[in-house]
């Protein structure tokens, strides 16, 4: 182990010092991310730190010492991941289009609340995901390159955005436990007269729930509602689209996957939407695509017991009223949808959220309308954020 | 679907507190070893680390008492309870360690390795997690 551990320590040495030029040429090529620049550059200070350590430990030697000395490496792996697959690739890579979203996004995360931001960095290169590692004020936004041209799917960021939320503020995961317990609690106490072996079982069951309910769990499922209540109708809609266009079982609870059933997820962002939406004929149209594709399948008992509409409406509940609380400048979207041409009008004070919705509308009723309107909309965009592209 | 987002955040916390615990049980024991001088840490450093110990080890120990423990020691005390480990040795372990760590003396060696396999519990969940962040 002492020479593995010597290598490692040599090793490290060249990739850190690597990062660190990186990190000092990217700030002097885009100074538009010095504020990303400095957390990434304290991050890179603890690793240094670290591997000071591991270091000092391999050259003491000393055996006991060195059993501290693999939860260094693995510190310092994952700081190298979070750089080296992650932030540098996005820096180093950043081209127009990157560019164009990011001013689109920084934006728009403010209007939704997240007023802490200091800087965002968009990597258009596969599917939506987020990295908050260094700080929650500066996170790294990935998501498919066509959001370039299309608006297509584009409602997945701002559940990328709840991650964000969800990590600035320790609280929302705490008080979502608290609701798992307090209803799980009760619906343990609700058992009528069970054989002993019968309560067992059910005991069980709950238990199970309880630990299927975990922080990352928590997580997505919060996302799912707090997309819906600032973005509206459009992420309801495209909550269902990823529902329908993957054909997964809806009610399968699968403990390898961080993300609940979709069923529970399509579910809590309808519960999530501003009930002047439900006459709205592009939810109409989505509730029942869903309703009917449920219908379809089978359901299960596990999902009945995880998945209560009673837990997601405790869990909608309080997961709104949190976001109204930590995030007084968030607005729970209620924008009327205009109707006929009216839809088709656009305007350059617009957000995206308005875009998102007409977009959606115009897709669910003139749908042969929508390439061009999607077209007209990115020119102006484009040119309201006055930025070139090829 | 992307589960970067909640597994960053998740490994975040998770690299924070075994980073801040490693550290404080390196200087615990290289003050045990007489090795305190060699990592540049202070008298107060070392002090600093024994209580950053000592309120982990009593939040922990409140924890396996609860029957929904909080947020950030959930993972914890659920490695704990189904370890080979029964969770009365558990529970005397952490009494025991906690008393030591109040004592502003240095630690005995008996009660290290209880630090040592919490910490190695600790590693042991971010590091699965980190299996997930690199997939080769």
């Amino acid at each position: 182990m002492l020479e593995y551990l010597k290598a490692k320590a040599a090793d490290y040495a060249i990739v850190l010092s690597w990062i660190d030029q990186e990190f000092q040429d990217i700030e002097l090529q885009h100074p538009e991310h010095h504020l990303l620049i400095i957390h990434l550059q304290a991050k890179l200070t603890q690793a240094k730190k670290l591997h000071d350590y591991l270091k000092k430990l391999v050259e003491i030697g000393n055996l006991r010492l060195i059993r501290r000395a693999l939860s260094l490496v693995h510190e310092l792996e994952y700081f190298t991941i979070l750089a080296t697959s992650h932030y540098l690739p996005a820096l180093q890579k950043e081209g127009p289009a990157d560019r164009f979203l990011r001013q689109l996004l920084l934006s728009t995360m403010k209007r939704c609340g997240l007023d802490w931001i200091e800087d965002v960095v968009v990597h258009l290169d596969g599917q939506h995901a987020t990295v908050s590692g260094p700080s929650v004020e500066t996170p790294l936004i990935s998501a498919p390159p066509q959001h370039a041209v299309s608006f297509s799917d584009m409602p997945g960021l701002y559940h990328e955005f709840g991650h964000n939320v969800f990590e600035r503020f320790p609280e929302i995961a705490d008080v979502l436990s608290m609701a798992v317990s307090q209803h799980f609690a009760e619906f343990r106490r609700k058992a009528g007269p069970l054989a002993p072996e019968q309560r067992d079982e059910r005991d069980r069951a709950i238990n199970d729930a309880l630990e299927y309910w975990e922080i990352k769990r928590l997580s997505e499922l919060f996302c799912d509602v707090f997309a819906t209540f600032v973005c509206g109708p459009a992420h309801y809609v495209s909550c269902v689209d990823m529902g329908l266009r993957f054909d997964r079982d809806p009610f399968q609870v699968d403990y390898g996957d961080v993300h609940p059933p979709l069923s529970a997820r399509v579910y809590a962002c309808y519960k999530s939407l501003n009930p002047i939406y439900s006459n709205e004929k592009m939810i109409i149209a989505a509730y029942n695509a869903w309703k009917s594709y449920e219908k379809a399948q089978d359901g299960n008992g596990v999902f009945e017991l995880i998945c209560s509409e009673m837990f997601l409406d405790r869990f909608v509940r309080t997961a709104t009223h949190h976001i109204e609380q930590l995030l007084p400048r968030s607005k729970y979207y209620s924008v009327s949808l205009p109707r006929d041409k009216e839809l088709e009008q656009i305007a350059e004070d617009m957000s995206l959220e308005d875009i998102l919705n007409r977009g959606a509308k115009i897709l669910f009723t003139y749908p042969e309308r929508y390439a061009s309107w999607e077209e007209r909309i990115f020119k102006l965009l484009k040119s309201t954020h006055k930025f070139e592209f090829e | 679907m992307s589960t970067l987002g909640s597994l960053s955040g998740q490994l975040e916390r998770e690299e924070q507190r075994l980073r801040e615990l490693n550290l404080a049980l390196i200087a615990l024991e290289a003050q045990v070893l007489g090795h305190a001088a060699d990592f540049g840490l202070s008298e107060e450093e070392v002090e600093r680390s024994r209580q950053k110990l000592s309120d982990f080890v009593v939040r922990l120990r409140a924890a396996l008492d609860q029957e929904a423990p909080q947020v950030d020691f959930q993972s914890l005390v659920h490695r704990m309870k189904s370890s080979i480990k029964p969770i009365e040795d558990w529970r005397e372990d952490l009494d025991a360690l906690a008393c030591q760590l109040q004592l502003k003396e240095q630690l005995k060696d008996e009660v290290l390795p209880v630090l040592e396999d919490i910490l190695s519990l600790l590693d042991a969940e971010f590091t699965q997690d980190l299996r997930r962040l690199y997939n080769r």
